[in-house]
């Protein structure tokens, strides 16, 4: 029985995200995998069940943790068998396991860089490479991941290194179990798409649209381009279709863009997943015939050139073509721009939490290394074991002959087999600068900010700390620079600050002590230096009253004194006032006064505040204390 | 392993596409690092110019790809040869030796052989990764994600053009020298910047701005995945274009020429940069004389040379973090002042 062209199906975050599920069957290795926003729960297994059932029955099916040993990912010597039979044999990993099946990979927004680095390559390749304790392989591996993030801010998201490859991103957060339903297609009906999809065309003007869209929203990845394409094929070849038309185009923006272009007060025809006639509406202000794409794309690309914007972290948002005008209005394209570009400031954040730092002493096991992080250091025996026991036999023969009368349950260990356990110790230490961007003297103040967040950065290949920058003026505060360790960006967050306006003093801390309780929370060290006179002036809820405003700053002052966060206030004014010093006693906090302050002595000053490798505190001063 | 994608199809990034080739006729230039965000095509770039390297000749059945006319720089056994019967050539394709996240040292810089050991207890010395770079590229992708201790055998192993291996009573030595491309996006961390310096060329890419641009490339893309063979076939006569010009430039490069006013220019600029005197230069001269063999002319002018200048002194110019412009920037406006004079 042929199932409808398109199941009478009304559009809901649940038969989208079953959409999806079903457009991934059909191409899983091809389209790498699904980002899904959900927590743990009867909604989460419910669409999990339902994606398996449409995959063949055979299937390999693998479930990896986030903090997974990059051994059993990859794979290694199998070292029982391998000394039972006396040759090397290799024990497969996980990603190798799930080759044509499936990865599933809970809490991936807590996976760290390097576990991310691993599966993106092995993605990237389809082969698995071995090249580890004496081992060199090549598998296949092909797979697809579904990474189930249960982040719950906005911080909390996937890598981006994964993020970018994953094709679809479904949200399953605002699901209830009760639209649960079991309508949709099965696996008899995915089967045959596999084929259809590969000869769908897409017309010119469609792909342009898409790859339009894909550079206002991600411009600095081509990746999302591709997967509009494919998924656009895909849907068209589920639906019956030859050619993908606007509905194809509109469900493949909702299911790998993760937006949905439904508004309310706008004409909605276009995104209802009617079966839609093949050939194009076409947009009216496109001036050329119907019949003419090949002319329509020229007119358009000279449009298009001429329209060229030139700054260069900006979406090239005048070169959007005008078919993808009547598919997404540009007001909303242009929130959805914005709104992508904050989340892609802070994605990965959350993973960077357990960010290994080499010389760790203490935390979980992720690996074995060769040299001792510290001098003293003990030994992993077990790991130094396993590195021992295949040399075994050449070593006895060429043991001197005394030895040879020993027993044969003697090891001969070597000091190239020692292993020491790599730990992944959570922490680093993070800087978060809040300035005081406020009124006339904020130039200056914000360049010299600059200056030392650069010079701390300039270091922090050593170091391995990370920085962040949070100015508050006019209406509020701002996160400008969220917390890395990279110069680069550092540079071009902080090319252009603004200043000028009100003191809104409590906003400023109000947005640091959300992000840097989140950063403790996750076992991070921080440092938060507020540079800043304290002549508040603007309250939480905007008011302009100096008294509100100051009380306002000092409640939430004292919340980073109870949970005993790391502060220091620095006042850059030229003449004192006693306030500075009254926000620095509710804090806890040093005080210093640096009439203008430079770039190199505040950098020296948040340095020496902060933690040493070997946990020591290296701070001259003792918490408190105030100094000229 | 799938087939590459095709060098001379890759649409835009000409910058990038020209330092991979000037290495490629001019090993001697240095490694080459390639930053940028994701998705711009680092690692299709760098994969595609495996497939376009013209074959090299080397010792039949060498597992250090020795030269066969070399009398220096050779690996123990060919090194030892007698070499009267002469020894027998093999061409082979250059080596672009992939170093794979999660590869340790051991296998890297070669060591015991396993099954050896393991099957009759014999000593024998396994290759590593290095070995089989030698007389080609070796690629790392995620650069600055590296670990400390392979950064450190990889910068050891630069600078002394030789590999050294002692474990177990082994003592292997071998040469190893290669052409290092590293990739990578510049916002997931800093490079160290002794390993930075080693780099002879230095790209920055991003994704094109221009629509009709990222069009073709997505368009290209799909093609190649939907007929693989096809594609490749298509672009089969450009590529083989492309390669010829490689082979006929490495032979022209002997004969290029280095005039004094190109030297003082290329002084001139290093100077008024503020680059650390020598390798910056030699750099730029190599690079030069390399684009010129490229263009087929025979001697290197001035204009080449401020020409090439971003490309080899771009990442020779991140000392001072307070400075407000980007080191492109800094470079191009050196150059323009240079080429007005």
């Amino acid at each position: 029985m042929r199932p409808p062209a398109e199941p009478d199906r009304k559009a809901s975050p649940w038969n989208d995200a079953v959409l999806a599920a079903e457009i991934l069957a059909v191409d899983p290795a091809g389209l790498k995998g699904i980002a899904v926003r959900a927590r743990a729960g009867p909604v989460r297994d419910a669409w999990l069940g339902r994606l398996v059932a449409l995959l063949p029955a055979e299937t390999a099916v693998r479930r990896m943790a986030p903090n997974m040993h990059e051994a059993r990912l990859l794979g290694g010597l199998d070292l029982a068998r391998t000394l039972t039979s006396g040759r090397p044999v290799l024990e497969k990993g996980l990603l190798v396991e799930a080759h044509d099946g499936l990865v599933i990979l809970p809490m991936a927004e807590r996976v760290d860089r390097k576990t991310a680095g691993l599966i993106a390559a092995a993605m990237d390749e389809e082969t698995i490479r071995i090249e580890r304790d004496g081992l060199s392989a090549l598998q296949p591996a092909r797979f697809a991941l579904v990474a189930l993030d249960e982040g719950i801010d906005e911080e909390e998201c996937l890598p981006a290194v994964l993020q970018d490859r994953l094709a679809l991103h479904v949200d399953l957060d605002l699901i209830s179990h009760r639209d649960i339903s079991l309508a949709g297609r099965g696996r008899e009906d995915i089967e045959p798409v596999r084929e259809r999809a590969r000869h769908v065309e897409i017309p010119d003007i469609l792909f342009a649209g898409l790859i339009s869209v894909a550079a206002a929203i991600v411009p600095h990845s081509l990746r999302p381009a591709h997967h509009l394409i494919r998924v656009a094929r895909i849907h068209a070849a589920l639906c019956h279709r030859d050619t993908a038309g606007n509905a194809d185009a509109l469900a493949a923006i909702r299911l790998c863009l993760a937006i949905n272009p439904a508004v309310p007060d706008q004409d909605t025809d276009a995104d209802e997943p009617q079966p839609e006639p093949p050939e194009l509406e076409e947009p009216e202000s496109n001036e050329d015939a119907p019949n003419d794409d090949q002319e329509g794309h020229d007119q358009e690309d000279s449009a298009l050139n001429e329209d060229r914007s030139g700054k260069e972290n900006e979406p090239p948002r005048e070169t959007i073509a005008d078919p993808v005008e009547a598919i997404l209005p540009r007001a909303l394209l242009e929130e959805l721009a914005s709104r992508q570009q904050k989340r892609s400031k802070s994605a990965g954040a959350a993973g960077r939490a357990g960010q290994e730092r080499d010389k760790a002493r203490r935390g979980r096991v992720i690996g074995a290394a060769l040299r001792p992080p510290s001098p003293d250091a003990r030994p992993d025996v077990l790991a130094t074991l396993r590195s021992a026991a295949p040399w075994q036999r050449l070593r006895r023969k060429q043991a001197p002959s005394h030895r040879k009368t020993g027993r044969q349950t003697d090891l001969e260990i070597r000091a190239d087999d020692f292993r020491y356990a790599r730990r992944r110790e959570r922490g680093e230490t993070t800087a978060l600068f809040v300035v005081d961007a406020s009124g006339s003297a904020a130039a200056e103040r914000l360049a010299e900010t600059k200056g030392a967040v650069e010079l701390m950065l300039a270091e922090c290949y050593v170091r391995r700390d990370r920085v962040a920058v949070i100015a508050f003026r006019g209406h509020g505060a701002d996160l400008i620079l969220p917390p890395t360790r990279s110069l680069v960006r550092a540079k071009r967050a902080l090319a252009a600050l603004p200043g000028g306006g009100g003191t809104p003093l409590a906003a400023g801390l109000a947005m640091a002590y959300k992000l840097v309780s989140g950063l403790e929370r996750s076992g991070e060290d921080t440092i938060t230096v507020i540079l800043s006179d304290a002549r508040a002036n603007l309250a939480l809820d905007g008011s302009v009253q100096r008294a509100q405003a100051m009380d306002d700053a000092l409640d939430i002052a004292r919340r980073f004194k109870a949970d005993a966060l790391s502060t220091l206030v620095i006042d850059p004014s030229a003449r004192g006032g006693e306030q500075a010093g009254r926000l620095a006693t509710a804090l806890g906090a040093d005080f210093l006064k640096l009439p203008r302050p430079h770039a190199q002595r505040l950098s020296a000053e948040v340095l020496a505040r902060m933690p040493r490798k070997d946990g020591r505190s290296s701070r001259m001063v003792e918490r408190g204390s105030v100094s000229r | 392993m799938a087939k590459a994608f095709p060098f001379t199809a890759i649409v835009g990034q000409d910058e990038m596409k020209r330092a991979l080739v000037l290495a490629a006729i001019d090993p001697a230039i240095g490694g080459i690092l390639i930053f940028g965000d994701r998705g711009t095509g680092k690692s299709t770039a760098v994969r595609a110019l495996a497939a376009l390297l013209p074959p090299m000749k080397a010792v039949a059945g060498c597992r250090f790809n020795c030269a066969v006319d070399a009398t220096a720089g050779l690996c123990e056994r060919c090194s030892g040869h007698d070499r009267k019967p002469a020894v027998r050539s093999a061409t082979i394709p250059v080596p672009v030796v992939d170093l794979p996240l999660g590869a340790t040292e051991d296998r890297v810089a070669g060591a015991l052989d396993l099954e050896k050991a393991l099957v009759s207890g014999e000593k024998a010395f396994e290759p590593g990764l290095l070995a089989a770079a030698h007389r080609g590229f070796l690629y790392i992708d995620e650069v600055n994600l590296l670990e400390d201790h392979l950064v450190d055998l990889l910068l050891d192993v630069a600078a002394s053009g030789e590999n050294v291996v002692e474990r177990e009573g082994l003592s292997v030595r071998h040469p190893a020298r290669f052409v290092l491309v590293g990739s990578g996006n510049p916002e997931e961390g800093e490079l160290r910047p002794q390993l930075l310096d080693r780099f002879g060329l230095s790209v920055d890419v991003a994704s094109p701005k221009d629509i009709a641009m990222r069009v073709e490339v997505v368009k290209r893309r799909d093609a190649f995945e939907r007929d693989r063979d096809g594609f490749i076939e298509r672009w089969r006569t450009q590529e083989a274009r492309l390669r010829s010009r490689i082979r006929r430039a490495t032979k022209a490069l002997p004969g290029v020429h280095v005039p004094d006013e190109a030297i003082a220019t290329a002084s001139e600029l290093c100077l008024k940069l503020g680059v650390d005197g020598l390798r910056g230069e030699l750099t730029l001269m190599r690079a030069a004389r390399a684009a010129t063999a490229y263009d087929g002319h025979d001697t290197v002018t001035g204009k080449t040379i401020l020409d090439i200048a971003p490309l080899a002194l771009g990442h020779r110019l991140r000392r001072d973090p307070l400075d407000e412009a980007g080191a492109t920037a800094r470079v191009d406006k050196a150059v323009a002042e240079l080429s007005n004079v």
